[in-house]
């Protein structure tokens, strides 16, 4: 019985399973984030170091890449506040889905028992009404014409008119839930990109640190290692990205089809 | 689900809605009861998640759920309350009774908003149902089978709720919803008592109270309700019975 409604609560726990999974991953991007800080901290004490004259382009690009961190921190913190918020609202619409849905059984309860079993035309419409999957407020209407129609106890018809109406208030909640979480997770994408942008800003630091390494021989060596190692973080950071891309990807597709699902 | 009107006086009505023919075979049965008031309806052991729709479509064939006033909890199970968030949904102006050992774990059962409960000293107390002059009494049934646990009493219906005390399981084709001979209803309780209460001294304590009383009808979570000479016969065998002591049992299984 309501199939639909089911396959929509379980769609909607598996939005709340990608929300966790990007949390985990935002948790790592703050991880490298403070590594690339304390790597170009480092470049920076070691420039600092260096002759007149050989460090000074090595100083001035250690110091960019140690203000970088800073800069996208806010982006990065934000993500995780954004997919608590997300995991919050998706955690709220797989409960009004759940009361829907317990609310709606009832309703189809009551109206299996109603109506003559040897009258041919409402068995029909009876079959209809369970086979439907309650997710437009035109099935619900349907199911309240019905059981208007042909439920002759007073107290029954009277809160089965009060049963759709809760019903039909949390069809409208759960399409709110729905858009406000397309919403969040547009502002996760933003972020995405904007870290993005800063792992890529990172990489072509370490790029012109490792040439200036190169430029002043056996002192550069270890400015050699720091790129090698930014760039190892920003591949491990790249990778993180990728996975939270996909994972966000995923929910943003659930999100789509549920909400297809109840506009329909 | 079957329902039938166990006491009628005006407003004043008990309702049993229970012994599903169509419930899903690995849920536990269980009877639902409401008492109708001129002010109110209060329900006793409201039951499980999954029976809610069953429970709330039958309810309305005598009541507006909206004039659903008490929720009682006799104790924490999920058979009991599980339904708790969907109740409080439809009339969330409803207090909630239960024994002060459970208000944090009901709360379990909630979604969204928190939920106020009236908790519910060890010692019992009124429960009162809207202005309406019917008394409701939680009268202590701890250890019987849960820590914090009571029974309900009526006095002017004389209706005992037991909860799951004098709880049998019935077999699905078992459709009486009162026990017609109490011998042969024996076989479904004892294995369940043996096991379930814990304390012997608690059971004895739990019976002395109901003696007082005087019931006419005790009314169980599970199983076929005791009426006329039951009641006795019911109260006589469950103070010969060994309880807490079906450990040897299940260590030999």
């Amino acid at each position: 019985m309501i199939q639909a409604l089911i396959d929509y609560n379980r769609d909607m726990n598996r939005v709340f399973g990608t929300c966790v999974r990007i949390q985990g991953t935002a948790r790592h991007l703050g991880d490298s984030n403070l590594e690339i800080e304390l790597l170009a901290r480092n470049g920076v004490a070691e420039a600092a170091r260096l002759p007149e004259g050989k460090g000074r382009s090595l100083l001035v690009l250690a110091e960019v890449l140690s203000e970088l961190p800073d800069q996208i921190r806010p982006d990065v913190d934000n993500i995780e506040s954004l997919c608590e918020r997300l995991a919050r609202n998706t955690a709220d619409c797989s409960n009004v889905v759940r009361l829907y849905y317990q609310l709606v059984s009832s309703l189809l309860k009551t109206a299996s028992q109603l109506g003559e079993p040897t009258d041919g035309a409402t068995r029909r419409t009876k079959e209809h009404l369970q086979s439907q999957s309650y997710l437009s407020g035109g099935d619900l209407e349907g199911l309240e014409s019905f059981l208007s129609t042909k439920d002759t106890i007073a107290t029954r018809s009277r809160s089965s008119s009060m049963l759709n109406e809760r019903c039909r208030e949390n069809l409208g909640r759960i399409g709110d839930r729905l858009s406000e979480s397309e919403h969040i997770l547009c502002e996760v994408f933003d972020r995405i990109r904007s870290i993005l942008t800063f792992g890529r800003t990172a990489r072509y630091l370490a790029q012109n640190i490792a040439i200036e390494a190169a430029a002043i021989g056996p002192d550069g060596a270890n400015f050699t290692n720091l790129s090698r190692t930014i760039h190892d973080v920003v591949d491990q950071l790249e990778k993180n990205l990728s996975a939270l891309r996909q994972s966000a990807d995923k929910g943003e597709g659930l999100l789509e089809s549920l909400r297809r699902r109840v506009a329909a | 689900m079957k329902s039938l009107i166990l006491y009628e006086n005006g407003a004043h009505r008990w309702i049993v809605l229970g012994r599903d023919e169509k419930k899903r075979s690995d849920i536990i049965d269980t009877n639902q009861f409401a008492v109708l008031t001129d002010d109110g309806v209060c329900l006793l052991d409201p039951g499980g998640i999954e029976i809610f729709p069953t429970v709330l479509s039958e309810l309305t064939r005598y009541v507006d759920p909206e004039e659903v006033k008490v929720l009682f909890s006799s104790h924490q199970d999920p058979d009991i309350i599980s339904s708790l968030s969907m109740w409080l949904d439809i009339c969330p102006d409803a207090r909630v009774y239960t024994s002060w050992l459970w208000t944090g774990f009901l709360s379990h059962f909630c979604m969204g908003e928190p939920v106020t409960m009236e908790a519910l000293p060890d010692e019992g107390g009124r429960i009162p149902v809207g202005k309406s002059a019917v008394r409701l009494e939680a009268v202590p049934a701890h250890y019987c089978h849960s820590s914090g646990n009571f029974s309900v009493w009526d006095p002017k219906a004389r209706i005992l709720f037991s909860g799951d005390i004098g709880a049998a399981l019935l077999p699905d084709h078992e459709a009486n919803l009162f026990v017609e001979s109490f011998t042969d209803h024996i076989s479904t309780m004892e294995a369940f008592h043996r096991r379930w209460m814990p304390s012997r001294e608690a059971l004895h304590d739990w019976i002395r109270r109901v003696r007082e009383l005087d019931p006419q009808m005790i009314c169980p979570q599970h199983g076929s309700i005791f009426r006329g000479e039951n009641v006795g016969l019911f109260l006589d065998w469950l103070e010969s019975l060994e309880v807490g002591c079906a450990i040897e049992q299940t260590v030999a299984s």
